[in-house]
């Protein structure tokens, strides 16, 4: 086996005339986060699913484990654990036999079926819980059920789309805090699809953007920023005159600057130093009282590598 | 073996946690039980005894109307629920899916008609005071031992089949009301438009014969058509496919 847990070589499926994955080549490294954004129909869910042998490749090659995903699908399922779209728990049963259930499916016995739930349900706060209908809870606690299930039998590649869809932001916080845990204390790689690039950002190691079926890049999400997401910087003060917004404006560096209340926000060309920034504007005669320095956020990258052509950022890594 | 055993376990886990609470679940059970095990061996007492097949014949509506629903409600109601994706993700194979369900669905209705059976003997035996303890005759046990879990594995059948591409269990449902009722009607208008001799040989034959040959000849065609049924539900059960159906 390669040092890569997935591995794809042209991958592509169509339905009917479209292209849901469009010739994806992609390499994921055993024990990495790796976070695959794009917007909506890009293509994610699709690539998901052909990767876990649930839909049948049109083109190309995918290995997952080492396992081909057109031959070898049963094994690749036999050592993932997966929280797709839905999250899949049977509303009927207890959350402990939902757990109980997949941990028959993947032939752990009684004791080590056991244990692991109490240890997956205790880290998740919900082993008080265990006997309650999953009808009765929320949608956070469901997400973390469904996560405590997909890492029951320690599987060491784990899919997991849109986890935290739907979620407030404070149950996003502490959901993400705990696959990361999870993962980082068992090794376990993890391959997750978000539109939530704050995510991203915050828990992958590395990402690819997917749009149309096409994968556009696959980078770190600090590589990815620099790449495309522009510096910005946010000055309070007060006396900005429409005669100093326009010759700032003028600068070469400046890219733009808006004026919202007594907050001037800006955007920045790379490499553009603050300090001197300043300067030039308290010679303008504006009284700043606080300024902060933006990095741009994978966010704006995000959007501008959507905005772009998308041809000059298709010499995917293959 | 394991992995058949432990969708059953599940499947059966489900049914029973349907009912809500477990007072709930007993009491959901006592109209069937007070139907098939009191009302109608006390109202046919005489009959039960006499009729040899009678109390066979009358079990057999329960795998005839229970076993569809369930089998839809097991196969399209997974899809309905949003977790037949996160199943057919699991290691667990189509086949072992497909076969636990089938048998979970089976073995749900089977308990149900010996519980029923259970209790009409005790009903029976209790009413009828000091006569001869009243036992099936030998036509009725088969029926309620043989018939109904081959019964039911037809109705699951035709359950599986018209739910797997169902989207909702609603849908199942109505396709399923409607391939029984053109059974039920059909195999009677097929009988009246045979010509009127063949018709008088058909009724003849019926009566005069002796009814284990006739129990036995539709338990073989019943197990024939279900091993038909199966084998096309087990060939339309793909994960790739079922997909695609979401
Ligand atoms: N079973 C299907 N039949 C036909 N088209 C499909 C099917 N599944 C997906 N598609 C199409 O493939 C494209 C990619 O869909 P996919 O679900 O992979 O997107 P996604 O990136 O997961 O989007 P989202 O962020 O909304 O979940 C879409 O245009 C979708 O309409
Ligand atoms: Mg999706």
């Amino acid at each position: 086996m390669t040092g890569y847990a997935i591995e794809t070589k042209e991958m592509t499926r169509c339905f009917g005339a479209l292209r849901a994955v469009d010739r994806v080549s992609l390499q994921v490294p055993t024990g990495s986060i790796f976070g695959f954004l794009g917007p909506n129909g890009a293509g994610k869910t699709t690539t998901l699913r052909l990767l876990l042998g649930l839909l049948e490749l049109n083109g190309g090659s995918a290995t997952v484990l080492g396992y081909d995903v057109s031959t070898q699908a049963a094994s690749i399922r036999e050592h993932t654990g997966v929280l797709l779209e839905h999250d899949g728990l049977y509303a009927r049963l207890s959350i402990y036999d939902n757990l109980e259930f997949f941990g028959r499916v993947y032939h752990l016995d009684v004791r080590t079926r056991q244990a692991r739930i109490q240890e997956l349900l205790k880290h998740l706060g919900l082993w008080d819980r265990r006997d309650a209908d999953v009808t009765k809870l929320s949608k956070g606690m469901k997400q973390k059920v469904a996560v405590a299930r997909a890492l029951l039998h320690r599987p060491s590649l784990v899919f997991l789309d849109e986890p935290s869809a739907g979620l407030d932001p404070v149950a996003a916080v502490a959901l993400r805090e705990d696959i990361q845990n999870l993962a980082r204390k068992e090794g376990t790689t993890i391959f997750l699809t978000t539109h939530n690039l704050a995510e991203a950002e915050k828990i992958c190691d590395c990402v690819g953007v997917i749009r149309k079926g096409q994968l556009l890049t696959q980078t770190s999400p600090a590589e990815l920023r620099s790449q495309t997401g522009k510096a910005t910087a946010r000055i309070v003060g007060h006396g900005f005159s429409d005669s100093s917004l326009a010759a700032l404006r003028a600068l070469p560096q400046v890219e733009s600057a808006v004026l919202r209340d007594d907050e001037l926000h800006l955007e920045l060309g790379p490499g553009t130093e603050i300090p001197p920034l300043v300067t030039w504007l308290v010679r303008e005669g504006i009284q700043i009282e606080e300024v902060h320095k933006g990095r741009g956020s994978l966010e704006e990258a995000f959007v501008a590598l959507m905005q772009e052509n998308g041809q000059e950022h298709r010499e995917v890594l293959s | 073996m394991k992995d058949i055993s432990t969708v059953v376990w599940k499947e059966l886990s489900e049914f029973w946690r349907a009912r809500g609470g477990s007072r709930a679940r007993l009491m959901s059970f006592l109209p069937i039980f007070f139907v098939f095990g009191v009302f109608w061996p006390l109202q046919g007492r005489e009959a039960w005894v006499t009729v040899p097949f009678l109390p066979g014949f009358l079990f057999m509506i329960l795998p005839l109307t229970l076993a569809g629903g369930t089998a839809a409600d097991s196969f399209a109601g997974e899809r309905e629920r949003h977790t037949l994706e996160t199943l057919l993700a699991t290691r667990l194979s189509d086949r072992d899916i497909f076969a636990g369900k089938v048998l979970a669905t089976t073995i749900y209705c089977t308990a149900l008609v010996w519980a029923c059976a259970l209790i009409s003997l005790i009903t029976l035996n209790v009413s009828r005071g000091s006569n001869p303890i009243f036992w099936y005759s030998e036509i009725s046990v088969f029926l309620i031992a043989l018939g109904t879990p081959l019964l039911a594995v037809l109705m699951t059948a035709i359950g599986v089949l018209v739910s797997l591409r169902a989207a909702t269990v609603r849908s199942a449902a109505q396709t399923f009301s409607i391939v029984t009722l053109l059974v039920f009607i059909g195999v009677p208008l097929l009988i009246q438009a045979l010509p009127p001799a063949m018709q008088a040989s058909l009724v003849e034959m019926v009566a005069t014969a002796n009814m284990t040959l006739v129990a036995l000849a539709a338990g073989t065609v019943v197990l024939a058509a279900s091993i038909a049924l199966l084998a096309l539900g087990i060939a339309r059960f793909q994960r790739t496919r079922l997909i695609l159906e979401e």
